[in-house]
């Protein structure tokens, strides 16, 4: 009884709020067309009861697909819905967007639970087959997974045990392919897992074989007189009880023509990506091509989003988008967790959407947070699709759950407070758990991998739950229209109404029984642009669209050409395509496809190796500062350059993380010889995060100054100081080790001689207090003395958060001035007047950011020294601007002694600190007194006002500009002015800089060392972009020249540093926790 | 011994002598019920709120010392806590005519809403029984001063909590695990950090230092299958595969774990019960009132309970992270049965020794010397949350029964039950030795 009112209730929102909603729908791009108007009365109802609810069958909201297709050939897309506990059901276009309901007089049969839905001609006999998901073998239910093969009359026969596909477990989805190119169509069937998450296990239970998850490959040999057979495990598929599988994509990601396959597992189990031999046989390269991906992955979607044509990837995650339940949800694991699964062996995960951006060379960058579509709260289904047919491709997003199990304060508080007898049911568990619908959401594509978020805007900002979802051009008036499986409310039809650009919608006969050319690449040029799409019909969630390519041409007049690469190794080229119409394609004049041959690799490992890998301590910074943003304890290793023992070869100095000895490595005529003098491993315990060679007492070697660093000792501890190891006749022994009295957590040396006595001096820049983040620590100089000694300058200081320093002729008088950066401070210039340095810094306005890196040369070739900063980079879900800045609040709100660093950022314009409340009650007790559940916590107004409150007393504001990394033009006029670095400089920290000579070409070279594996798990790896390269010509301008990725190298780079290698410059690139690595860079190919 | 003794008696009687100059004839029969529901009523607040056992005791105890200090100030039959507790001073004297019951209850409140995080539901209760105690015609002046006193008592023994380091400590490192196979893991499902590592360097409150109960070392690791260590792992995994009825609801009975979570696939959930020092506090009140003790004996038998319980803990945890060992279930998934769980949930910290039998053991002394040897009782306390009453013949039969119930729920080698109940006797039998709350 209660069950019926509640439904009641829920519906009657529903419908005050559409229809609220229709009036102001008049001139939008979408229109809900109603199931009376349509016909397309279908809708997933859910009665939970006390044995099948969410707490007995996990994925029990997960929701039902559509497929699309025309499976009587009329020319006209039929619609067919798989329903949880209604019925499945097939619905004939008619026409005008009116369906009529077939599925008695078709003999489709009902099925069980079912889930995915594809439509395939199975049997290729040129008439759409359909296979139905099932879930069996679990809690009584033993239906098996269907598969209706057309009896091209209208009428369809259930077949699957025949064609060997009646498969019987956690089935999600099923996709026809043909992997090994014999010229039919071959299932990949997806299974989830009901496995239970109580114990992790470790990532090689993904080796063993499970009979209910895990997913299935099936052969199709009815060619050769055989049904579809089961080749799992020979193709190398994992098929376990950690397969969550709730997605599923199959594309041809390397562009080999070779079709691979995307898996999106849930919880803990890594995704998949299987790279397609050629031999009948998998690869699982997920953890090499990816930095990372989703955490709780759900649907998938693959298209080329920036117009490069790399087919890029979208996966989906749960993380949401309201600040207000952002702040009650749980997301990311605890640190504690987090550790745990990689001990286990999982990759790194991320509770958020990913955009995958394919660099086309066996590397993805996912760029979502930068792209703006990574946190869309429960999300099912993903769609590209060019709603405008502007010619850029869109993105849609199916959402809401009806019970959210993520509300913490169902978890913590709303749950019970007893056991065994006082047990409530599971229903009424499932009862208290809360529930919101929300609007799907709708990103236009605005180029640039940027998105606007056009829900509102396209008329689409209808609350639903909703699941499987398709697009397809319905009533064949030119654009693409939008129908999406709901629970509890009827399917959505939305007709797009909106202005539309030119079109083309392309089909493919390649004439064998792989009937409608499923893996069929087309590219299709105009207008200057590229756009690909493939023949893939299993895309959203549980959902399958037409074997159909639909791309939007915007203003363009013709298709200048389109290129069709057919499965197998054939391509054929058609030019001057008119537009507006459906082209349907045939094998004809077809040549064989040249694939591109990669240029000359940028980058390649040089012939003198440097054998030797950064062992980072184990030490977490998050264990006493809960709130900091990134690890201060990771900033080594420390790298030096010069030629040590006076053979006129450069050598090189590597020191390494706490308990791990710095090394040298002499060069000699083939190679470098590795050596660690007593004295280093001496040293081991302190953390070497910067160094560099100078000759110190002027007596013609090179001594070596080494900055000790790290967030784990106090200040004033030893394993602070800096040491200075003097050179005597080409060895560092134990008694020419001096230590230098300051103790801090150093960051930077730069070596100058400041005040032209010949003698080199030293800036020392100090990078935190450690176990206070905020506090600005005090920056130094080292003086020397004249008798080989620095002295602490007490006349100048620097205070910040310094990462950086560089010394250069700012003012161009001739002497040697000093820029600073570091975090939460502007780039600042410390000008040198009569060989000291001003106390009063020139300040670059709108430049406080979280400076990684500084360069100075002459970029432009005007005579001055101009400046290259290098940022976090934008691709952060913090986002800052003059107007919306990242905030940090610093001050001691509870009174133990401990300054407490609230980092506030604007969402969705709120104000609200970016840790989560768990992390606030850790770090301030007090907190959990003024917030005493999540959802007051969710619901207060001005939060930075409340937690000022919380102690007024005192209390410091720092603010951030930007996270872009920029070069600074200097003027000449004792001015500078900012431009931003191009492109792909921003998906990640640039960390260090290398600034070359000024080449033939009339351009400086530069190499940007990125990414930081240091972030806290909010923001997450950044793994974008490991490093570019950079041309500066002699007008200004910097241009991309390439980028690591490309040339194979991932990894937290902390040093580029220039090595002289038989009177050739090579590069040293080295990692933080990772390998040193020497590069030729090949400039001229 | 007896010499200090006496002197404290000295000074003890001049302030007896003082007040009782003042006696106050309008004062009302405040039921000692407002003290017992009082207690309950922060009970229930510490499990909302979720608090780890050593820092529920620590709640119980300020509050319910205030309440005895204020007794203990104004009944010639007690004496002060003060120069007896580490750092505690005298009370500030009331002023004027007070009714000490109410200045009691009024200060046990405010106190107890200090140390949780849900205010409203602590000043919610307080306020409906002041309007209640009011309604007993009590005289407004009288009333005032108490409430007065009761403000004045809290703002001190608050002052007195503030230097105990708590606070302090909430900025101190959190656990490291290490990889030693020895050291302690995070357990399922949670996999929770390891709770309250520098819980030794909070202040005692009666007893020398937190290593002053330092137990025998534990059984050395060793998974060869012939040593100790591997048998009393065994021990653990063959008891836990073959519990009659009996010990499974031993086990269950004196779970009191605070946080257990549930995790079905997306849905988690916490089931929340009392602490071990909740479940004692709750002994405490049933022992009061078979014995129909007064407003004066019952606030001294909370306090006496809450001081063993909180000194236990320091004790016990000062051990935990001293040994940092490793818990039966990660050494039985690892090297025995993969698929193996406790009974219990494994609760998230170190083994060596089990807090419930150091404190079971401290807090079972402390009763028995207020109520004696053989005092029997029935322990309904877990009632409240589904479980079923227990009848024992004394308080260390039923210390003894907490101790076992570790083993029965596979979360505790024995030499953890064994030498913690030895641990936490000697423990509670100093306090008792030393804390004179009687005038004799």
């Amino acid at each position: 009884m209660n069950k019926i009112v509640f439904t009641c209730i829920l519906a009657a929102v529903l419908f005050s709020c559409s229809s609220s909603q229709e009036e102001q729908r008049e001139d939008v791009r979408f229109r809900l067309v109603s199931a009376v108007e349509s016909g397309l009365n279908f809708k997933n109802q859910l009665q939970p009861d006390e044995n099948w609810n969410i707490i007995d069958y996990l994925y029990y909201y997960n929701g039902a697909g559509v497929s699309v297709g025309d499976i009587n050939n009329d020319g006209l897309p039929d619609l067919f819905f798989t329903g949880n506990e209604v019925d499945n059901r097939l619905f004939l276009n008619q026409g005008d967007l009116k369906f009529r309901d077939i599925t008695g007089e078709s003999s489709i049969l009902p099925g069980g639970w079912s889930t995915g839905s594809t439509m395939a001609d199975v049997n290729g006999d040129g008439w759409l087959d359909i296979y139905v998901c099932q879930v069996g073998r679990y809690r009584g239910r033993k239906e098996r997974n269907q598969l209706f093969i057309n009896n091209q009359d209208g009428t369809f026969t259930e077949m699957a045990a025949e064609y060997g596909l009646d498969f019987s477990g956690l089935s999600t989805q099923a996709a026809f392919f043909d992997y090994d190119l014999d010229g039919d169509l071959d299932m990949y069937l997806l299974n989830h897992s009901v496995h239970s998450v109580n114990s992790y296990g470790p990532a090689t239970i993904r080796q063993e074989k499970d009979p209910m998850a895990g997913d299935r490959l099936f052969r199709n040999d009815l060619a050769t007189g055989g049904v579809f057979t089961d080749v799992t495990r020979n193709a190398g598929i994992f098929s376990s009880q950690i397969g969550y599988g709730l997605g599923l994509a199959i594309t041809d990601y390397n562009n080999d023509g070779l079709p691979d396959i995307y898996v999106s597992n849930d919880f803990h189990e890594n995704d998949y990506l299987y790279r397609n031999l050629g031999n009948g046989k998998f690869a699982e390269v997920g953890e090499q091509v990816l930095g990372h991906t989703s955490r709780y992955s759900m649907g998938n979607e693959t298209g080329d989003l920036n117009g490069d044509g790399n087919i890029d990837l979208v996966t989906l995650d749960m993380l949401p988008g309201d600040p207000s339940i952002l702040r009650k949800s749980a997301a990311e694991d605890r640190i504690e967790v987090s550790e745990i699964k990689a001990n286990y062996g999982y990759g790194p995960q991320f509770v958020r959407n990913a955009l995958q951006i394919n660099s086309g060379h066996e590397a993805f960058s996912d760029l979502g947070v930068m792209a703006g579509m990574y946190a869309t709260d429960w999300s099912w289904g993903a769609l590209i699709f060019d709603m405008e047919y502007d010619g850029k491709p869109d993105l849609y997003i199916t959402n809401g759950i009806v019970r959210r199990p993520n509300d913490l304060d169902y978890i913590q508080y709303l749950a019970f407070t007893s056991r065994k007898s006082l047990d409530p049911s599971d229903k009424e568990m499932t009862s208290r758990m809360p529930g919101l619908k929300i609007p799907n959401v709708a990103f236009h594509n605005q180029g640039n991998i940027s998105f606007a978020d056009s829900t509102t805007a396209y008329g689409l900002n209808v609350p639903s739950f909703s699941n499987g979802a398709v697009y397809s051009d319905l009533d064949r008036d030119g654009d693409l229209d939008i129908v999406v499986n709901n629970i509890n409310d009827d399917v959505f039809l939305w007709e797009n109404t909106g202005p539309a650009g030119n079109y083309l919608e392309i089909e493919v006969r390649p004439g064998s029984s792989n009937h409608f050319g499923v893996g069929s690449r087309i590219e299709l040029y105009a207008a200057g642009q590229i756009q690909v799409r493939e023949i893939f019909t299993t895309r959203g969630f549980m959902s399958s669209v037409e074997p159909l390519a639909y791309f939007g041409l915007g203003d363009a007049s013709k298709a200048d050409s389109i290129v069709v690469y057919w499965p197998g190794n054939e391509r054929q080229k058609i030019l001057n395509a008119d537009l507006n119409r459906r082209l349907t394609i045939v094998p004809e004049n077809t040549e064989k496809n040249i694939r591109n041959k990669t240029n000359t690799p940028l980058l390649t490992t040089s012939s003198f190796n440097v054998d030797w890998q950064h062992k980072e301590n184990s030490y977490r910074d998050y264990k006493r500062e809960p709130l900091i943003p990134y690890e201060l304890s990771m900033e080594g290793p420390a790298a030096a350059v010069g030629d040590v023992n006076g053979d006129g070869r450069d050598d090189i100095f590597v020191g390494g993380a706490h308990g791990q000895a710095s090394v040298l490595f002499l060069q000699e005529t083939g190679g470098f010889s590795k050596t660690i003098p007593a004295v280093f491993t001496g040293d081991a315990e302190f953390e070497d995060v910067a160094a560099e060679f100078l000759d110190v007492d002027l007596d013609g070697d090179l001594d070596l100054y080494v900055v000790s660093g790290g967030n784990e000792y106090a200040e004033g501890s030893e394993m602070l100081s800096d040491r200075l190891y003097i050179n005597r006749n080409g060895t560092f022994d134990r008694a020419s080790r001096v230590l230098l009295p300051e103790r801090l957590n150093g960051s930077t040396v730069s070596i100058n001689d400041l005040n032209g006595d010949g003698f080199p001096d030293a800036f020392i820049g100090v990078r935190s207090v450690p176990g206070s983040y905020g506090t600005f620590a005090t920056s130094y100089l080292l003086i020397n003395n004249g008798n080989g000694e620095l002295i602490r300058d007490e006349s100048f200081s620097v205070e910040g958060m310094i990462t950086d320093a560089a010394w250069f002729d700012a003012d161009n008088d001739g002497d040697q001035d000093l820029c600073v950066v570091g975090d939460w401070s502007p780039i600042r210039i410390f000008l040198n007047e009569n060989g000291t340095l001003t106390d009063e810094p020139y300040e670059v306005s709108g430049t406080r950011g979280w400076w990684r890196s500084v360069a100075a040369v002459d970029l432009d070739n005007d005579g001055d020294d101009d400046l290259i900063a290098g940022n976090a980079g934008l691709n952060m879900k913090l986002k800052t601007s003059v107007e919306k800045p990242v905030e940090l609040y610093l001050n001691d709100i509870d009174g133990n002694g401990q300054p407490d660093p609230v980092i506030f950022y604007w969402l969705e314009g709120q104000q609200i600190p970016f840790a989560s409340k768990d992390e606030l009650d850790k770090q301030v007790p007090v907190f959990k007194k003024q917030f005493s559940s999540y959802q007051a916590y969710a619901d207060a107004d001005d939060l930075p006002q409340v937690i000022r409150q919380m102690n007024p007393e005192g209390g410091i504001v720092r603010r951030v500009d930007t996270f872009a990394s920029v070069w600074l033009e200097n003027a000449g006029n004792g001015t500078f002015s900012v431009s931003l670095l191009p492109g792909e400089t921003q998906w990640s920290p640039v960390q260090d800089i290398f600034v070359g000579k000024r080449q033939v070409k009339g351009g400086v070279p530069v190499i940007l060392g990125a990414n930081s594996y240091a972030m806290n798990i909010a923001i997450g790896r950044m793994d974008a972009m490991p490093g570019s390269l950079l041309l500066f010509d002699e007008n200004g301008g910097p241009e991309l020249t390439g980028n690591f990725l490309e040339n194979g190298i991932q990894g937290d780079f902390r040093v580029v540093k220039p090595v002289m290698v038989n009177g050739e410059e090579q590069i040293l690139l080295v990692r933080n926790n990772g390998e040193a690595e020497l590069m030729n860079v090949n400039n001229n190919r | 011994m007896r010499l200090k003794g006496w002197l404290i008696f000295m000074i003890g009687c001049a302030g007896a002598v003082m007040f009782s100059c003042e006696e106050a004839p309008k004062n009302v029969d405040v039921s000692v019920d407002y003290m017992h529901s009082s207690m309950q009523n922060l009970t229930d607040v510490i499990v909302h709120d979720i608090f780890s056992p050593p820092v529920a005791a620590r709640i119980y105890a300020y509050p319910s010392i205030g309440a005895y200090e204020i007794m203990a100030a104004t009944d010639s039959s007690y004496r002060s806590l003060a120069g007896q507790l580490n750092d505690l001073t005298s009370i500030p004297q009331p002023e004027g005519e007070v009714d000490p019951e109410i200045a009691a209850v009024h200060a046990f409140n405010l106190l107890g809403k200090k140390y949780i995080f849900s205010e409203d539901r602590v000043m919610a209760f307080h306020d409906s029984i002041m309007t209640d105690i009011r309604k007993l015609g009590v005289d407004e002046e009288v009333y005032t001063n108490s409430v007065n006193w009761g403000d004045a008592v809290a703002a001190h023994i608050a002052e007195w909590s503030n230097l105990d380091n708590y606070s302090e400590s909430r900025s101190f490192m959190k656990h490291t695990v290490s990889s030693d196979p020895d050291s302690w893991q995070p357990t399922p499902p949670a996999y929770m950090e390891a709770i309250e590592p520098h819980w030794s360097s909070i202040r005692t409150f009666a007893i020398d230092s937190a290593d002053q109960f330092t137990p025998e070392r534990p059984t050395a690791f060793n998974v060869d299958p012939e040593s100790q260590f591997y048998k009393e792992v065994m021990e653990v995994y063959e008891t836990g595969k073959s519990l009659d009825e009996e010990q499974s609801e031993i086990a269950s009975f004196w779970d009191c774990n605070p946080y257990v979570m549930n995790v079905h696939g997306h849905v988690m959930f916490a089931t929340k019960k009392i602490t071990p020092g909740g479940h004692w506090m709750g002994i405490a009140k049933i022992a009061a009132q078979l014995d129909n003790a007064d407003f004066a004996k019952t606030v001294y038998t909370y306090a006496l309970t809450a001081i063993a319980l909180s000194d236990g803990f320091i004790s016990c945890w000062d051990e935990k992270y001293r040994s940092n060992l490793i818990r039966p279930e990660t050494v039985i998934n690892r090297y025995i049965d993969e698929e193996w769980t406790p009974l219990l949930q494994t609760p998230p910290f170190p083994e060596y020794t089990s807090g419930h039998s150091v404190i079971s053991g401290a807090a079972g002394e402390a009763l028995t010397s207020i109520y004696g040897e053989n005092f029997a009782f029935v322990d309904s306390t877990e009632a409240k949350y589904g479980l079923p009453i227990r009848s024992f013949e004394s308080f260390r039969d039923a210390s003894s029964e907490a101790a076992i119930s570790r083993l029965y729920g596979g979360i505790h080698y024995r030499p953890a039950i064994d030498n913690g109940i030895t641990q936490g006797r000697a423990l509670g039998n100093y306090i008792v030795d030393k804390l004179q709350f009687r005038e004799e």
